[in-house]
């Protein structure tokens, strides 16, 4: 009985580890986005980002430090406090003292982990002064961007990902190697950098999210509702995020794109797109004005 | 007798109405093979037997399975243009072409199972009746409601009778930013009804056999 | 089958109530009121949903093994990872702790039965038609919910006829909650051996006091959220749609409030069951007990006043993350004493490692590190990054598997000679043991890293980067389901049909409390009168 359960478990493990071994996809980093393998988050394009970084940092260090001392304390008693070695038990069963100083110590230290992140989160709800004011909509399962306010204001365009990629998707994905699979859109959101960009969230249907880990910023999009974010990149560059919020089917399937230029290219891409506009007079741009007025 | 410029003329416009006519038609097929391709987001909520929208009110989602193709594809572009205002509809069509709208709107065309239905619909009360004859709502969708006299009209016998309400209301909204229809064949004669009216034909009409289907994608791969 | 039936009294002495006869067949099942036999159902009951639970779980991580979609559609997808929580939250975890209760607390605090039996036995035979209609959702037209566990509004307006059949078995899983609460609350507080007072209980029957008092404050609360929904869907009602002047986000308070305290319900009774195994293998008496009293019902007091860190990305104003961020942190206060203390059971003990010990030490080392991540989310800023990815997944999944499981598994392994007569096999036990903390490792470990890389939570399919994370947890997953699998074929199911060594009355050396006192197995009936207990209530003296 052991034998051929034994038997079995090790063709099991064969056959998983070859399934592994095949399950591998030879991709690359993604620069502004995931990389392969990552272990942290994001590099940080924001100063936002770079604070939740080193506060990450701090409480992982704090956390793990007193980790190993609880542990080694509890791995040391496991191994010296064995019956088998002959240890034979005490009989203290309280001590008034040493309940007052491990409720006091960790009392100060998660005071003292409160500080920095109360600087934070007043630093991420400012979303006052912003050079230019942009509101994502949330559709299922797309994202919708109006410029409201500041250079760009007026444009306006709907953001999918690439059909190619969903159908790809489909198909199961063999044999694919992406750098940015599910993460490419028609029209990326595009920002100019080092300008304070105040990204106002809504959508017209369920509640979604909108999240740039690069930037640090996440909000729900809530129907009926804005709520606002904002972030201001500190170099150029892509960076992806994807939805946050369970949506529906397509979930999965609604990423964000956004390319951040310098001041000098965002210039000529508002030209382009301004002269697109007015060529086309889309009756849609229509809607969408009246939409950003309400 | 004609004479040569008069005839050219004629012949010209002729071309010309023709080419009207059928320039939406003529220019872009539809393919289903390639329409399949292009209806993931579709299946999200058209796709799932009882999906409902949820904003701004709850309401079935109406079912496009055997609806007509040229419908569908004025109902999009009716999303699109802004004729129908339904931010979530507008997001859809905003990123269709004219080839993809024609190739998922015969997909749809044909999907799920061919129905025949009986001639007339089943004899509605005497005061439906009356606002059936006041709409005339035959005269465009059919005696049965499912054959109707242009294929870019609806075919809605059996369509969710929340839905056809909500599309009978919104084709009387007038002047909000965000919702309603500006059909102005559609509008007028719904403007004829108060709502209650108009619940009781979407009733009616929603409960007579129809050829239109949810037909649910299949849950494995 | 566990629980001997006895028609002879077993306390020395007496023979009144000898002659009912003892039911037999179906109809001992059915119309149990005997709270051995209630309690053995809801454990079988539980361990039944795990199985369900477990296999939708292992169909998602097949999904995810590789990149793009191979096996479910993405609404499948979605109903798997909702009817997946659903089950194991209201379907596993929660019964079997009613199942540990209904057998330990008349047990443990020398009591013949529950107060209520009957109410009992309907608190169980009401899970069935649930999950039933839970299970059955799957067949429903437009398939099961499919909003995840949670069942944020709007999303629920969108879903089809399962949506309402989960809202009502969820109320029916409430009811039974609430009933079975009561049960508890008024079985401790009103039929404890003489001699055994409040602060004299065994430390279950403490958490278990507190769990039942918290049950009752919010399953309500439950109730009304979902039923806001219901009327929402059905009778014109916009209590979440905002063009009715309603509020998504006001579901998500409502639920909130019901869901944070629901999480310490379903820790509470394991932190119990680890404070009874601790002390037994370490042969010395639970460090603090005070202050374990005092720890747990300020856990289960601050519970109620942190529900929003669930919701700190929804736009709180700043004094709403503030606050919510400062309550959450604080509840890591008392959660550290009660690890301090235990550690401090084991210092200078006299310590075994059998399976149930290696249970209970298992799970103070993941379910801290669980802690630690819950720590690290509780962190706002840092939760902008995190909510609703992976890292997420794994906090919670370290709490509840390698918390709440895991204590579970401590207690089944200690309290399976009492129950059956009969001892497991200690090798098996220590197999499963290391196997089930390897696998678990295996398959949670990587999602804290893919959470903090940004993968969103309930995806189906995911950009390539993730992909060797997700095949190792994924692996790792089916590891940890067989485990299981192993668990009930080759330790309880050997247990239940008797075959095994005869167990004895006290087959841990160290092991104090009532339960001890009786015979293994137990009888069916048990300090039918109360016994007179010695001074600190942990032996009965005559």
């Amino acid at each position: 009985m052991m034998n051929s359960t034994t038997k079995t478990f090790a063709s099991g493990l064969l056959w998983a580890g070859a399934w592994v071994a095949t399950a591998a996809h030879a991709v690359n980093d993604l620069p502004g986005g995931p990389a392969v393998r990552q272990l942290n988050m994001h590099p940080p394009a924001t100063k936002i980002a770079a604070e939740q970084h080193s506060l990450h940092w701090m409480m992982m260090i704090i956390c793990m430090l007193i980790f190993v001392v609880v542990f080694g304390v509890m791995f040391y008693s496991i191994w010296k406090h064995r019956k088998s070695v002959g240890h034979k038990p005490a009989s203290f069963h309280e001590s008034v003292k040493v309940e007052i100083a491990w409720t006091v110590v960790p009392l100060i230290i998660v005071v003292i982990m409160a500080i920095p992140a109360t600087r934070a989160v007043v630093a991420q709800k400012d979303t006052s002064n912003a050079d230019i004011t942009i509101k994502a909509t949330g559709y299922q399962w797309r994202w919708g961007y109006d410029y409201l306010k500041g250079e760009g204001d007026g444009i306006s365009f709907i953001s999918s990902l690439d059909n190619e990629q969903r159908v790809l998707s489909n198909t199961g994905a063999k044999g694919v190697n992406l750098d940015n699979y599910l993460l490419k859109v028609d029209n990326p959101l595009v920002v100019p950098v080092n300008k304070k960009i105040r990204i106002i969230t809504t959508s017209s249907d369920v509640i979604h999210a909108f999240a740039v880990p690069s930037f640090g910023i996440k909000q729900d999009a809530i129907p009926g509702f804005v709520r606002d974010t904002w972030f201001k990149a500190e170099m150029t560059g892509d960076f992806y995020g994807q939805c946050q919020e369970l949506c529906g089917k397509e979930h999965a399937y609604m990423p964000i794109h956004v390319k951040v230029l310098s001041e000098a290219d965002y210039s000529a891409w508002v030209k382009t797109q301004q002269t697109k506009k007015s060529a086309e007079a889309q009756p849609a741009q229509q809607v969408a004005q009246a939409n950003t007025a309400k | 007798m004609q004479s040569t410029f008069t005839r050219l003329l004629s012949a010209a416009l002729a071309l010309l109405a023709f080419s009207f006519q059928s320039a939406n038609a003529q220019e872009v097929k539809g393919n289903p093979v390639n329409g399949e391709a292009k209806i993931a987001m579709c299946i999200g909520c058209h796709g799932i037997p009882g999906y409902q929208a949820s904003f701004p009110e709850v309401y079935k989602v109406p079912m496009i399975s055997r609806q007509s193709a040229k419908y569908i594809v004025s109902s999009l572009n009716a999303y699109k243009s802004g004729e129908r205002k339904h931010p979530t509809m507008r997001s859809v069509a905003a990123g269709l072409s004219d080839q993809d709208m024609a190739d998922i709107a015969a997909y749809y065309d044909g999907h799920g199972p061919a129905v025949t239905l009986p001639e007339q619909p089943s004899a509605p009360s005497a005061r439906v009746n009356e606002l059936l004859t006041k709409g005339a709502c035959n005269s465009c969708h059919g005696a049965n409601f499912s054959k109707p006299i242009d294929a870019s009209y609806p075919k809605i016998a059996g369509q969710n009778r929340d839905y056809l309400y909500i599309a009978l209301k919104s084709y009387k909204t007038d002047g909000n930013a965000t919702w309603g229809r500006s059909n102005p064949v559609m509008g007028t004669i719904a403007k004829q009804f108060s709502n209650a009216e108009l619940k009781e034909l979407a009733n009616y009409i929603g409960r007579q056999p129809g050829e239109l289907h949810v037909v649910p994608q299949s849950k494995f791969r | 089958m566990s629980a001997v039936i006895d028609s002879h009294g077993h306390v020395a002495g007496h023979h009144d109530h000898d002659h009912h006869h003892a039911p037999e067949g179906w109809r001992r099942w059915v119309f149990a009121t005997n709270h051995k036999d209630i309690g053995t159902l809801y454990l079988l009951f539980a361990f039944t949903m795990l199985i369900f639970g477990g296999a939708l779980a292992l169909l998602i991580r097949a999904e995810l093994f590789q990149p793009g979609l191979q096996l479910v559609n993405p609404e499948l997808f979605n109903q798997l990872t909702t009817m997946h929580g659903l089950i194991m939250v209201f379907g596993a975890i929660m019964p079997a702790f009613v199942g540990f209760a209904n057998w330990m607390i008349p047990l443990q605090i020398g009591a013949p039965d529950m107060a209520f039996a009957r109410m009992n036995n309907f608190s169980f035979w009401l899970m069935i038609p649930a999950a039933a209609m839970l299970g059955s959702s799957f067949f429903m037209p437009g398939g099961a919910p499919a909003a995840g566990w949670t069942l944020y509004a709007p999303l629920t307006m969108q879903m089809g006829p399962s949506m309402d059949a989960a809202i009502f078995a969820l109320h029916i899983l409430g009811a039974s909650s609430i009933m079975g609460s009561i049960n508890i609350v008024v079985t401790i507080l009103n039929m404890r051996a003489p001699g055994m007072t409040l602060m004299k209980m065994p430390m279950f029957v403490w958490t278990w006091l507190i769990t039942a008092y918290l049950l009752i404050a919010v399953m309500p609360v439950l109730a009304g959220a979902i039923t806001m929904t219901l009327t929402d869907r059905h009778f014109g009602t916009t209590f979440f749609n905002p063009a009715g002047g309603g509020d998504p986000i006001m579901y998500q308070h409502i639920f909130w409030f019901f869901g944070h305290p629901e999480v310490y319900i379903m820790i509470l009774p394991a932190f119990g069951i680890v404070s009874q195994v601790v002390p037994a293998f370490a042969r010395k008496k639970l460090f603090g007990y005070a202050s374990m009293v005092y720890a747990t019902a300020s856990i289960a007091i601050l519970s109620f006043i942190v529900w929003a860190h669930h919701m700190y990305t929804t736009g709180m104003p700043v004094t709403g993350q503030l606050f919510f961020m400062y309550a959450t942190m604080l509840i890591s206060v008392p959660t550290g004493v009660k690890v301090f203390n235990w550690i401090a059971t084991m210092w200078k003990g006299s310590m075994t490692f059998e399976t149930p010990m290696l249970f209970a030490v298992g799970f103070i080392f993941v379910f801290t590190m669980g802690g630690f991540t819950g720590l690290i989310l509780s962190m706002a800023p840092i939760d902008m990054q995190l909510q609703d990815g992976y890292y997420v997944v794994a906090h919670f999944h370290y709490v509840l598997v390698a918390g709440s499981l895991f204590a579970m598994f401590s207690g089944i392994y200690y309290w399976l000679p009492k129950w059956t007569g009969v001892m497991y096999v200690e090798g098996r036990g220590k197999l499963h043991f290391w196997w089930t903390l390897i696998s678990f490792n295996v398959t949670f470990f990587p999602m804290h890293f893919l959470g903090l890389a940004g993968m969103p939570r309930r995806y189906a399919d995911y950009p390539m980067q993730f992909a060797d994370f997700n095949a190792l947890a994924s692996v790792g997953a089916f590891a940890f389901g067989l485990a299981q699998v192993y668990f009930f074929v080759m330790v309880i199911l050997p247990c239940m049909r008797g075959q095994g060594e005869a167990a004895p009355q006290r087959p841990w050396e160290g092991a104090e409390g009532l339960e001890w006192e009786v015979a293994s197995p137990a009888p069916f009936h048990t300090f039918e009168v109360p016994p007179k207990l010695n001074e600190d209530a942990t032996k009965v003296i005559a």
